[in-house]
């Protein structure tokens, strides 16, 4: 699949006057078949695939590669890929395993658990700035921001100070208006950034990721100082983008179904199911995950051969109506584990119960801070952002 | 109810500790599964076939009572 002008569609970003709900060609298509062509950035084709099933299938099998430098890999921007050094979601196996499993550790259960009193506190602190400030306050600047900001610094072991470098670059990576030049400057800044802070765990080893790293892997050889520093780059951006975006559009999402934030704040036992509800309906990750496949491989019913690119909308896996009764209604009540929101298959998000944590602490927190907390500007006037691969908000403006 | 476990697949993501606590844990060493319960009680069946069906890369493996 090389032609150059393709007629099939884009798959779509603008939201129109349902900024929580996925673009609606998107329901339109799955309703029509389980897999259909798209144009891609740089005018080639790609699969979509429309449905849940078959999704899951995609992202379980072992023949499609996420090697970003595979001819025929669907990428979000036009340009040729460039591929920064450390970033495992880009790898495949074997590489990616041994990789990954650097990681687990880290991002097991049990662990993010010890961290939980400090990231109480973190939150009560942002919360305590935040009582203080004249209002409207900017809830996605002073709270949605800062706070997965500071947890993954902490859980690296990097100080909190050069946050605003952080956000800056994470935002610019995402941006698919930028080119992949402008993002791959944005990425390797971050990462060396990070290598003195690689060398001073190597002086001084700490209790943190980066000092794991260093003594564990570092010192035998199995990864380098680069790919350290390329690894936390990732972890770092990831961990800014994705819970932020998470924070304020589920603050949007309850204060929209009163009831529900009724139980939501009053009953503790809700919050998990809610979170989880939360993650399905909003599923930020709206540029699809990307895959180009290794083999020929029979996907709903069409042979997708080796070479060519799919791509899987997890936001539209989310609103699947074989998948969930009345998708499109919000309700925290809802058996909502399976979504896809974090992924399928071996790439699935490895620091997925550190973000379930920050939700779960977090949004009561702020309804308990502020018990009237409300939007301070009409929805319309809310600015979405649709050209990033993370779906957020570019402001909330808040007021109690 | 029997559990299986292909570890070579693990990817540590954590489902079945979420999905399961009382028959699922992760290793110290490298967070990756460890059955704490082969032969779970009857009560924890419905959890189990939840923490299989969310393992993203299917490494639990259940043999259903006869």
């Amino acid at each position: 699949m090389t032609d150059t002008h393709s007629t099939a569609p884009s798959l779509p970003f603008h939201r129109g006057d349902a900024p929580l709900d996925p673009p609606a060609a998107l329901a339109e298509w799955r309703a029509e078949g389980p897999i259909r062509r798209v144009t891609v950035a740089n005018g080639n084709t790609a699969w979509l695939v429309t449905r849940y099933d078959e999704m899951r299938e995609v992202l379980g099998d072992p023949r499609m590669s996420s090697d970003v430098t595979k001819p025929g890999f669907p990428s979000p921007r036009a340009e040729e890929p460039k591929v920064s050094l450390g970033n495992f979601t880009q790898m495949d196996p074997p590489r990616y395993g041994v990789v990954r499993r650097t990681l687990t550790r880290t991002f097991m259960v049990k662990n993010i658990e010890r961290l939980r009193p400090r990231m109480v506190e973190m939150t009560n602190d942002l919360l305590d700035a935040m009582e203080k400030m004249p209002r409207p306050v900017d809830l996605h600047a002073h709270f949605a921001r800062p706070l997965p900001s500071h947890i993954i610094c902490e859980v690296l072991g990097i100080p909190h100070a050069d946050r605003a470098l952080f956000q800056a670059n994470a935002a610019t990576i995402g941006d698919m208006s930028k080119t992949e030049g402008v993002a791959f400057s944005a990425r390797t800044g971050i990462a060396e950034y990070l290598v003195q802070f690689v060398e001073e765990k190597d002086r001084n080893p700490g209790d943190d990721m980066l000092s794991d790293l260093v003594v564990n892997r570092m010192r035998t050889g199995e990864l380098s100082k680069e790919e350290i520093a390329g690894m936390a780059a990732l972890l770092v951006i990831n961990g800014h983008e994705s819970s932020a975006s998470m924070i304020g559009l589920s603050v949007i999402t309850l204060l929209r179904h009163p009831e529900q934030l009724h139980r939501f704040v009053t009953e503790p036992e809700v919050v998990p199911g809610a979170i989880e509800e939360l993650l399905r309906y909003l599923s930020i990750v709206h540029v699809g995950l990307r895959r180009v496949a290794t083999a020929d491989v029979e996907i709903g019913g069409v042979t997708v051969r080796k070479g060519e690119g799919l791509i899987i909308p997890i936001h539209s896996a989310n609103r699947d109506p074989d998948a969930f009764d009345a998708p499109d209604q919000f309700d925290i009540t809802r058996e909502s584990r399976h979504h896809m929101a974090f992924g399928h298959g071996l790439h699935q998000c490895i620091a997925q119960y550190m973000a379930r944590v920050e939700l779960q602490i977090a949004l009561p927190a702020l309804f308990h801070r502020f018990p009237d907390l409300r939007l301070a500007a009409p929805l319309e006037e809310i600015s979405f952002r649709e050209d990033n691969v993370v779906y957020s908000v570019h402001g909330l403006p808040v007021t109690w | 109810m029997k559990i299986e476990i292909d570890e070579e697949k693990c990817c540590g993501a954590g489902q079945c500790v979420m999905a399961a606590p009382e028959v699922f844990d992760q290793r110290e060493e490298d967070g990756l599964v460890l059955v704490l319960d082969a032969a779970p009680p009857q009560s924890q069946y419905e959890a189990v076939r939840q923490a299989a069906k969310l393992c993203p890369t299917a490494v639990i493996r259940v043999a259903e009572d006869d």
